[in-house]
C-alpha cells in the first residue's frame, strides 16, 4: 500500500516499484554475469576513438576498448561500492541510533556528540586528504563513503527508537522480563524497518553519486573501472573535445537510472503506520 | 419528530466496505430524521457503525466503500454534490468535532490563527469583523479573557483549554449542524463535564447536534432523541428519556445494566464479526430472551409506542 | 492476618529535562502497602504521578529516594537474580490495550515470544486454555493488534500476563477508552481471575465507580503525594 506522492505523469511512464525492481535486477544481473551480455571481453582492444557502428554499439575509447563492454563490466564496481558503503553506513548508523535511543542517559549524549562531530566533517576534503596520503583503493573508498553517511540514519533511528521506547508494547516486554537485547531485536527493529529501508536505499544512491564525483576528480582508485571513472576518462582522454557523447553519456545515464530505481524502491514501503484502522 | 423539513434526513443508508474481495456490511438500513435545534445521540459499542454514519454524512468515507441510500442535508443530496460545494458545506454548515478534541489543534500556530484560518476560507464574516467574531466565539466557548488567551499556543494551554478552543473554532463558523464523534472517549470525569458544557453551548441558538458516543450518561444529559445501534443496524430509537428509563430492546436493557450505578452487569459474549453475520437477529446469540425464531429470521424495524424497535417480541 | 505483599516507603522521584532544566517532583514521600489477596485502588487526576508509581513498583524505573520492599526483601539491596525473579512477579496491565502488542507483528508471534523467557512454563497444548479463561477464541492469534477491538486486546494482554504467573498485577486505567458494555465485562473478568488465582491488584483509575467496585482500600493521590 503506497501513499507516495509521485506525479501521475511519471507514474504513467512506469515509475513504479515493480518496474524499478526489474531495472535494478537487470543491472545486478549485469554485475554478476557480465560475460553473458557483453559483446566482447574487456581485454580486447580495437582501433581507438571509434564511432558507434554495427560492431561497436557505443564505439571505442582512447585505448581501443569497446565502450559497451566497459559499461557492462563497470556495473559491478559501481554497484559494489554503493551497496557496501550503504551496508557499512546502515550498520554503524543503526547501532548508534538504537544504543542512543534505547539507553538514553550518558550513552545518548556521547553518541550524539560523536554524530554531531561526524556531521560537521566535510566529506570531500577528507577524501582528498586521504587520497593525498594513501593510495586510494576501492576498499578505502567504500570505508570512507560509509563512514561519512551514517549520521542521518543514526539520528532518524534514534528518534524513532525514543518514540517507541515508551510505548505500551516495549514497556510490556520489559515488564514481562525480556532482556534488552531481545526487546531490540523483536520489538524495536521490526518497527523501525520501514524507516531503515528508504535510508539504506538513499545511502546507496548517495554513495554511487559521491563515487562518481570522486572518480571524476581523479581521487578514486585509478585501477578500477566504474561508471564515474568512465566519465572521468572520457573527459580527460579527449572524449569531450572530440564530442564523443557515446562515451560519457551512457555511464551518466546508467548512474541516473540506477539511482532513480533504487530511490523508488526505497520509497516502496512508505505507507500509513499499522494501527490507523478505520473504526 | 414530524416537523415540516428535517435538517438532516437519512433514508435507508447502507454502507459496505470492500477489502481484499470481502464485503463488510458496516451499516445496514439506517434511517433517521433530525430536526433543527435538537440533539440526537447515536449510541452503541465500538464497531457498531456509528462513526461510519458520521463519516458518511460528510462524505469522508474511504475509497473502497459502497454507499446506498440517501443523505439529504437542507434539501441537498450529499452524494450528488460536487466536491467544491461539499467543501464549502464541511465546516461552514456542518461542523465536526472528533475524538480527543484537544489534540486537533496544530501545535505551531497560536489559537487566534487557528480560528482565523477556517473563518477566512469560508468567508463567514467580512475581514474587518473577524477579530471581534473570534473573540465572541472564544467567550462563548468559556474563555474569560479572549484577547489574552488567543495569543497562546496550544502547548501553553491545558487539555481542557485546548478542547474549548476547538469548540470556539466550531462555533465561529456558525454551522447549522455539528457532528461530535466520540468526543469524550478515554477522558476523565472533569474533562467530560467540560465537553458536556461545550456541547450544551453548541446547542444554543437553535443549532443541531449529532452526538456519537458510547457514554450513555452523556447522551442522557444533553440529547433529545436517541438511536441505539448494534452490528450496523438500528435496534431502538426514540425520545431519550423514554428509552433510557424504560428500554424495550434487550440490547438497550443490557447496556443500561452495564452501567456502574446498576452494578457493572455485562452482556455476555461479544458482537458478531461483520464478515460473518448470523442468519437471524444479530443480537440473538447474546439475548436472554431469544427464541427459535430470533435465530432464524432477522427482525424488522417497527414503530411501537412512539419509538422504533427491531425485535421479534414487538 | 495477611502479610504484606509489597510496600513502598518514602519513595520520591524527580525528573529533569536535559542537564540544565528544572527539577520536577513527580513523587514526594510516597508510602503505601498492599497485603496478600487484596485490591488497592489509587485514584487521582491525570498527571499526578500514578503511572510513575506503578512503574517504580514494577521495577521499570528506580526511585530517587525511598525503599521498595517485596515481602521481606528490600529490592535495592537484593542481588540481581533475586531482583529479576521478583520483578517478574509484579506485572502491569497498561492503558491503551492495543498498544501492548507490537503493531507490526501478528499476535501469535507476540505470544510465542514468551518461549524465550526463562522460567515461564508454556502450556503444552498451546494457548487455547488460557485464551478460554479470558474469554477469547484461538483464531484471534492470527490477527494484527489493530484488527482487534480494545476489549479483546485487553483480555489478551491479561492472558499474556497470567502466563508468567505473577503475584501482583498493577492495573493502570484498565478500562479507560473502552465502551461501557466492554468495561463491565473486563471488570468482571478481573474479579474472576482474582478469585481463581488468588491475585492481588493495584488498580489505578480516575473513575470513582470503577475503584469502588473493585477495591478493598483506596489511596488518593494528588501532585505526587499519597493519602
Amino acid at each position: 500500500m503506497t501513499v507516495v506522492y509521485v506525479p501521475s505523469w511519471l507514474k504513467k511512464m512506469g515509475y513504479t516499484p515493480t518496474f524499478c525492481i526489474i531495472i535494478l535486477g537487470i543491472f545486478v544481473y549485469a554485475a554478476i554475469f557480465p560475460k553473458t551480455i557483453s559483446p566482447y571481453s574487456p581485454e580486447i582492444r580495437f582501433s581507438p576513438y571509434g564511432e558507434p557502428d554495427e560492431n561497436h554499439m557505443l564505439g571505442t575509447d582512447d585505448m581501443g576498448y569497446d565502450i559497451l563492454t566497459l559499461l557492462i563490466y563497470a556495473t559491478r564496481i559501481s554497484l559494489i561500492i554503493g551497496v557496501f558503503a550503504g551496508i557499512l553506513s546502515l550498520c554503524i548508523g543503526t547501532s548508534i541510533g538504537i544504543a542512543s535511543g534505547f539507553h538514553q542517559g550518558w550513552i545518548d549524549d556521547l553518541m550524539m556528540g560523536v554524530t554531531d562531530i561526524t556531521l560537521i566533517i566535510p566529506k570531500i576534503p577528507v577524501i582528498i586528504l586521504i587520497a593525498a596520503y594513501l593510495h586510494p583503493s576501492i576498499w578505502i573508498l567504500i570505508i570512507v563513503l560509509g563512514l561519512f553517511s551514517w549520521e542521518t540514519t543514526a539520528r532518524v533511528v534514534r528518534a524513532k527508537t525514543m518514540q517507541i521506547r515508551n510505548s505500551g508494547f516495549v514497556l510490556s516486554s520489559r515488564c514481562l522480563g525480556f532482556s534488552s537485547f531481545s526487546i531490540i531485536i523483536h520489538d524495536i527493529i521490526p518497527v523501525i524497518y520501514p524507516v531503515l529501508l528508504p535510508k539504506f536505499m538513499l545511502t546507496i544512491a548517495g554513495a554511487m553519486i559521491s563515487e562518481a564525483s570522486l572518480s571524476f576528480l581523479g581521487l578514486s582508485d585509478p585501477m578500477m573501472e566504474s561508471w564515474g571513472k568512465m566519465i572521468a576518462d572520457a573527459f580527460s582522454h579527449g572524449g569531450f573535445i572530440r564530442e564523443m557523447w557515446w562515451w560519457f553519456l551512457p555511464p551518466a545515464i546508467c548512474i541516473c537510472v540506477t539511482v532513480l530505481a533504487i530511490t523508488r524502491i526505497g520509497m516502496m514501503y512508505e505507507s500509513n503506520e499499522p494501527g490507523m484502522a478505520f473504526k | 419528530m414530524n416537523s415540516p423539513d428535517p435538517l438532516l434526513d437519512i433514508s435507508n443508508l447502507s454502507i459496505t466496505f470492500l477489502s481484499d474481495g470481502i464485503k463488510i456490511p458496516a451499516v445496514s438500513g439506517f434511517s433517521c430524521r433530525i430536526t433543527q435545534g435538537t440533539c440526537t445521540a447515536i449510541i452503541g459499542e465500538s464497531g457498531c457503525g456509528k462513526s461510519v454514519v458520521a463519516h458518511a454524512i460528510l462524505r469522508l468515507l474511504p475509497k473502497n466503500s459502497l454507499v446506498e441510500g440517501e443523505i439529504i442535508f437542507k434539501n441537498l443530496n450529499i452524494y450528488r454534490l460536487n466536491e467544491r460545494t461539499l467543501q464549502s458545506i464541511r465546516g461552514n454548515e456542518i461542523g465536526i468535532m472528533f475524538q480527543s478534541p484537544d489534540r486537533a489543534l496544530n501545535p505551531i500556530y497560536r489559537l487566534y490563527h487557528q480560528i482565523l484560518g477556517p473563518l477566512d476560507i469560508h468567508k463567514v464574516v467580512p475581514v474587518q469583523e473577524s477579530e471581534a467574531h473570534i473573540y465572541k466565539a472564544l467567550r462563548k466557548a468559556g474563555f474569560s479573557d479572549p484577547e489574552h488567551s488567543s495569543r497562546l499556543y496550544p502547548c501553553h494551554c491545558s487539555g481542557g483549554m485546548n478542547q474549548r478552543a476547538v469548540t470556539a473554532i466550531i462555533l465561529s463558523l456558525e454551522p447549522d449542524l455539528v457532528i461530535a464523534d466520540e468526543p469524550t472517549k478515554g477522558l476523565d470525569r472533569s474533562r467530560i463535564l467540560d465537553i458536556q458544557a461545550s456541547l450544551k453551548e453548541i446547542l444554543h441558538e437553535n443549532r443541531t447536534l449529532l452526538l456519537i458516543t458510547h457514554d450513555i450518561r452523556l447522551a442522557h444529559a444533553i440529547a433529545h432523541q436517541i438511536v441505539v445501534m448494534y452490528a450496523g443496524e438500528i435496534v431502538e430509537a426514540g425520545p431519550v428519556n423514554a428509552i433510557l428509563s424504560s428500554p424495550s430492546h434487550p440490547y438497550t436493557r443490557g447496556l443500561i445494566q452495564s452501567l456502574p450505578e446498576n452494578g457493572f452487569n455485562p452482556i455476555p459474549g461479544c458482537a458478531p464479526p461483520l464478515t460473518s453475520l448470523p442468519e437471524g437477529c444479530r443480537f440473538a446469540d447474546r439475548c436472554y430472551q431469544a427464541t427459535k425464531m430470533c435465530h432464524k429470521r432477522p427482525a424488522n424495524l417497527t414503530h411501537v409506542n412512539g419509538r422504533m424497535i427491531r425485535c421479534h417480541r414487538y | 492476618m495477611s502479610s504484606v505483599l509489597i510496600e513502598a516507603k518514602n519513595v520520591s522521584k524527580r525528573y529533569r529535562s536535559g542537564l540544565t532544566g528544572e527539577w520536577q517532583h513527580i513523587l514526594t514521600n510516597v508510602s503505601m502497602a498492599v497485603y496478600d489477596g487484596e485490591t488497592v485502588g489509587i485514584c487521582g487526576p491525570s498527571g499526578c504521578g500514578k503511572s510513575t508509581l506503578s512503574r517504580i513498583l514494577a521495577g521499570l524505573e528506580e526511585p530517587d529516594e525511598g525503599e521498595i520492599w517485596f515481602r521481606t526483601i528490600l529490592l535495592s539491596s537484593a542481588d540481581n537474580r533475586i531482583r529479576k525473579e521478583i520483578r517478574r512477579k509484579i506485572q502491569i496491565l497498561f492503558q491503551d490495550p492495543g498498544g501492548s502488542f507490537n503493531p507490526v507483528r501478528k499476535l501469535s508471534a507476540s505470544m510465542n515470544r514468551l518461549i524465550n523467557l526463562p522460567g515461564v512454563p508454556l502450556p503444552e497444548h498451546g494457548f487455547s486454555e488460557i485464551l478460554h479463561e479470558v474469554g477469547l477464541h484461538e483464531e484471534i492469534l492470527s490477527r494484527y493488534p489493530h484488527e482487534i477491538s480494545g476489549g479483546q486486546a485487553q483480555r489478551l494482554a491479561l492472558a499474556r500476563i497470567l502466563l508468567t504467573k505473577p503475584e501482583l498485577i498493577i492495573l493502570d486505567e484498565p478500562t479507560s477508552g473502552l465502551d461501557i458494555s466492554v468495561q463491565a465485562q473486563i471488570l468482571r473478568l478481573l474479579k474472576e481471575v482474582k478469585k481463581r488465582e488468588k491475585m492481588s491488584y493495584i488498580i489505578i483509575s480516575h473513575d470513582p465507580d470503577v475503584l469502588s467496585f473493585m477495591s478493598d482500600r483506596i489511596y488518593s493521590m494528588e501532585n505526587g503525594a499519597l493519602s
